[in-house]
């Protein structure tokens, strides 16, 4: 008889936010609803009648879970701190990815330093860059969505899109890593240095095809 | 009838105060009290009760904390604070103003 309470908890519940303070509030419920319950049976109640006057006891549940709504508000100033942290990481990533070549530049043609020194010095950098991208992908929390009005669609609908904007920026740094090393092979092999710079102009091509292969998947 | 009923649950945050002032207690047992005090009229709905509940708690004026049943569902306790004590004085001030003027405006007569 207590699963049929419970079940009968669980309907009332069904439209609550899946928060923990919204199931601590239905484990609450439920134990009091048991012991009237079992008080409902000692004074001669029939279990049925009891089920019945225990929940009609409730009353408006809409009131308590609007309390429980209330308090999800969503701070949006912390929101606005991680977006300008996650924003400086990427400036600083990409920078770096620019400087990684102006280094290797300086340093084996205007310094004629041995070009593995450059190269390896120019990866590091590059591999330092994709680090703080990838920091910046995992270490920002996904929303989950706390309550069910046009808000939270919203807000989730929002970070799914930023979950697929993370991957398509991992693709693209990893398709960018790829590029350099091409470059580099291509032109120590070939000796093709007068004409391997083309591969960064078919590399940005290469981009935007992934961009817009996913920008087409979207829709 | 309908009167007595809105004026209760209009008290609903100092009624529970009182109860918790005399021990820690939880819903159901709070409930019961009232019945008891009542000669069974009166009961709160349950989501009466916790709405209050849960205003008092953000308020600072009652704490939760929850038993230690062996078996079946845990209960939430509550305990009120030295604030809900305090609110409590100043509710029981405010109720017997309250009586005085209620009284001579419906009983007085010019």
């Amino acid at each position: 008889m207590y699963e049929k309470l419970r079940k009968r908890v669980n309907v009332l519940f069904e439209d609550a936010p899946r928060t923990s303070r919204a199931n601590e509030l239905k484990e609450e419920l439920l134990a009091n609803l048991i012991e009237k319950y079992n008080d409902l049976i000692k004074s001669g109640n029939a279990e049925d009648e009891a089920v019945e006057k225990a929940v009609s006891g409730i009353g408006d549940v809409d009131e308590l879970l609007r309390g429980l709504k209330e308090n999800d508000v969503f701070n949006y100033e912390e929101m606005k701190k991680e977006r300008k942290e996650s924003a400086l990481i990427i400036s600083i990533s990409v920078g770096l990815y620019i400087m990684s070549v102006v280094v290797l530049i300086l340093l084996s043609e205007v310094f004629q330093v041995n070009e593995v020194i450059g190269v390896s010095l120019m990866l590091t950098i590059d591999a330092v860059a994709t680090g703080l991208l990838i920091y910046n992908a995992i270490s920002r929390p996904k929303y989950i969505k706390s309550d069910d009005s046009m808000v939270e669609e919203f807000k989730e609908w929002k970070s799914s899109n930023n979950e697929k904007n993370k991957i398509l920026n991992s693709i693209k740094s990893i398709v960018w890593m790829l590029i350099i090393a091409l470059y580099f092979f291509v032109s120590f092999i070939f000796q093709a240095w007068a004409y391997s710079w083309i591969i960064f102009i078919i590399g940005a091509a290469v981009e935007k095809i992934i961009t817009l292969a996913f920008q087409l998947k979207e829709r | 009838m309908s009167i007595t009923s809105d004026i209760i649950r209009g008290h609903t945050e100092t009624i529970i105060l009182a109860q918790l002032n005399q021990n820690d207690s939880y819903g159901y047992e709070i409930n019961k009290g009232i019945q008891l005090k009542t000669n069974n009229q009166y009961e709160l709905k349950e989501a009466t009760l916790y709405s209050a509940f849960r205003r008092l708690e953000q308020a600072g004026m009652i704490i939760s904390y929850w038993g230690n049943e062996d078996k079946g569902a845990r209960r939430r306790y509550y305990s009120i604070t030295k604030l809900g004590i305090a609110a409590l004085t100043q509710n029981r001030l405010d109720w017997t103003d309250a009586k005085e003027i209620i009284d001579s405006l419906v009983n007085g007569e010019e």
